[in-house]
């Protein structure tokens, strides 16, 4: 009965043009965005402090001066990290409340759900969290400041042939995760004039020794590992140890750089490894401010560092749009096509034609038990 | 260097973990006639009762396998005295699906104290204590030497306690006939606690030695239970030598499938399990009884 409502509703939005937003924000002197997140379930670890980061990144934008005198508000609706709940706040946002413009989602599921909905009204979502190679491709409004799981695979393969390995072997684990790192690498890899052999395990596999053997007798000296999770790498260093092998460069994925747990059992062989990670800069100061504003207002520390300096930067980035082209959701659109190397607290951010983030992860390399930024 | 010593080498140690599993599923079978698919919780329980004591307790190992593998038996017993002693008379249809829950909430309980995370047995920087052999040839850890050797250990000794001892032939004429060993004054259901008590205590040391192997975490006993019971069909249900040489069969098949390479192709890794099932197909289809087994009916153990 609801879908059928929903549906009927959305029918007859799209038929409406959008560009009937002036009554509801015209005299008014607000300016208010939609926004979707996680606010309740496992997933509210993360939505949580981010809606705590977007409110803060708001107050501060209001007190600059706004967006050109008007104040920005952001209307809260609670995605639960679900496509049916996304799909239902997305819905209530731009046919009720009427925003041009929705941050969010967290999970990719969310975002997945937003896309269809936003790109049929023309209002811009601008995701700050979601990882999923496919929202790349989820239409033109949609976008993200946070990097698809596939610039992982990029940023390996340009390391490698930067380095001057013209041969790699690949371990890939078979999710949808790491085998979309891993067809990206090798794809760049094999362009830029290198040679992969891959090999894929399924996720219940423990034994790894004849994958690793094989892998070995190709004689390479750089092994690409894609697993899902850290514990993975626990069983694949070990059994690599143990066979004694250890190729002149390793790289592991994100899971296992973005994790300092390895290093208490693994420190002296994983020196040199390389990973690729994705944060906070640590030197864009006006987040180091907001970072400390958290603290004082919530009494803790600020969690998710990588996806809270994606939110704030993100929150800058919609102001920044509204002020010069208006709330209008296909000019907010254009505007973010345009952005160019515009520094904030994740470095430079610059959107590709498909509305993903430029660049993204940075390189670091495993030293003395610490991942280490490679310049 | 050819990778193949290597290869069958890993194959052996594969094959030796599933017959490990292999030897306490097929001893339970000949006794109780049904595949108890909550053996490798029993093996599972075991990995996480020598955590507990040796690493989160910090003991010494050997004390802590000896209460692990007490612990074990105490809760096969258990298992034994609550579930399947009532459905004793019940078809080994009811036994396996019982068997089936048995697994289930044993893995939830583990997972209620411990967590769904995968744990090591590892404290501190690991250094790798592997064996060289022939130049680099093969690779060998010490626990991988324990796993065959133990294997073959548990093998012998069971065998000559079931062939030669008192209570080994009590437990074969039970897995002959209940009723007429029952008759013969042997008590079926003291023979089936043993039973359980023995096999109980093989997983116990089973899941220790796979989980220093493997590391350890609340669902690896069902997946050692699976690629068991396709050891013990390989071989031959209902006979625990049976059980050992499908495991070692099974595990060097499977190795040499995925690792040879002939004119630049050879099977991914992630078919691994595929090219086992495939086997085991092939063997059902060829040899429905098992690739050593005779008969059907009688010398069940």
């Amino acid at each position: 009965m609801l879908t059928i409502a929903a549906l009927l509703l959305s029918a007859c939005v799209n038929s409406t043009p959008t560009t009937t937003t002036e009554t509801e924000g015209g005299e008014s002197d607000t300016i208010t965005i939609g926004a979707v997140m996680p606010l309740t379930g496992d997933a509210a670890a993360y939505g949580t402090p981010l809606q705590r980061v977007a409110d803060l990144t708001v107050e501060e934008i209001n007190a600059n001066g706004g967006i050109n005198g008007k104040k920005l508000a952001i209307k809260w609706e609670n995605g639960e990290c679900n496509a049916k709940s996304a799909s239902t706040a997305g819905q209530k946002l731009i046919e009720i409340d009427k925003v041009e413009v929705i941050l969010g989602g967290v999970c990719s599921s969310e975002t997945l759900a937003l896309a269809p909905i936003a790109e049929a009204a023309h209002v811009v979502v601008l995701s700050t969290a979601s990882s999923n190679p496919s929202i790349t491709n989820a239409g033109d409004y949609i976008f993200r400041d946070y990097p698809s799981d596939a610039s992982q695979g990029e940023l390996d393969a340009n390391a490698a042939l930067a380095a001057g390995y013209t041969k790699a072997v690949v371990l890939s684990e078979q999710t949808d995760y790491a085998l979309g790192v891993k067809d990206v690498f090798v794809e760049k890899f094999t362009a830029g004039g290198g040679e992969a052999t891959v090999e894929t395990y399924s996720s219940e596999t423990t034994d790894f020794k004849t994958a690793l053997l094989k892998l070995q007798a190709v004689g390479a000296d750089l092994l690409v590992t894609v697993a899902q999770t850290p514990a993975k790498y626990g069983v694949i260093l070990k059994q690599m140890q143990d066979m004694g092998w250890k190729p002149k460069q390793i790289i592991v994925s994100e899971v296992a750089g973005a994790d300092t747990a390895l290093f208490v059992e693994y420190k002296d062989f994983m020196e040199g490894m390389w990973s690729a990670d994705f944060s906070y800069d640590g030197v864009y100061e006006p987040f180091a401010n907001l970072m400390t504003k958290y603290k004082e207002t919530y009494g803790e520390d600020l969690p998710y560092k990588g996806f809270s300096a994606t939110t704030y930067d993100a929150v800058y980035v919609l102001a920044e749009a509204l002020t010069a082209v208006g709330n209008d959701g296909e000019k907010v659109k254009d505007y973010l096509y345009g952005v160019k190397d515009r520094v904030g607290a994740v470095g430079k951010l610059s959107f590709d034609e498909n509305g993903d983030l430029v660049g993204g992860y940075s390189q670091v390399v495993a030293k003395d038990g610490a991942w280490v930024k490679v310049e | 260097m050819s990778i193949l010593p290597q290869l069958i080498t890993n194959g052996i140690i594969a094959g030796a973990i599933y017959a490990l599993i292999a030897l306490g599923l097929g001893l339970l079978y000949g006794i109780l006639r049904f595949v108890n698919l909550a053996h490798g919780e029993m093996a599972m329980a075991g990995a996480f009762l020598f955590y507990f004591f040796a690493i989160q307790k910090g003991l010494p190992w050997s004390v802590s396998a000896i209460l692990a593998i007490a612990g074990v038996v105490v809760i096969g017993l258990i298992v034994e005295r609550c579930t399947f002693r009532p459905l004793r008379k019940a078809n080994s249809t009811t036994n396996l699906v019982t068997s089936l829950g048995v697994s289930f909430l044993l893995q939830s309980i583990v997972m209620m104290i411990f967590g769904p995370n995968i744990r090591t047995y590892e404290i501190g920087q690991r250094v790798s204590k592997s064996y060289s052999i022939w130049d680099g040839a093969i690779h060998i850890t010490p626990n991988q030497i324990a796993i065959m050797v133990i294997t073959m250990v548990i093998l012998s000794s069971l065998y000559i306690f079931l062939k030669y001892t008192r209570l080994g032939k009590a437990i074969r004429a039970v897995a002959d006939n209940r009723e007429v060993a029952a008759i013969l004054g042997i008590h079926p259901n003291k023979i089936i606690m043993i039973v359980f008590g023995i096999s109980s205590a093989i997983a116990a040391i089973a899941g220790i030695l796979i989980a220093n192997e493997q590391n350890l975490y609340p669902t690896m006993g069902f997946l050692l239970v699976i690629k068991a019971f396709t050891a013990v069909i390989i071989g031959g249900l209902g006979n625990i030598t049976a059980g050992v040489i499908g495991g070692f069969l099974l595990g060097i098949i499977e190795n040499l499938a995925i690792g040879i390479t002939i004119a630049g192709v050879s099977i991914p890794t992630s078919f691994r399990d595929g090219v086992a099932f495939l086997i085991l197909i092939l063997i059902l289809i060829w040899k429905p009884t098992g690739l050593l087994n005779k008969k059907t009916e009688g010398s069940r153990v």
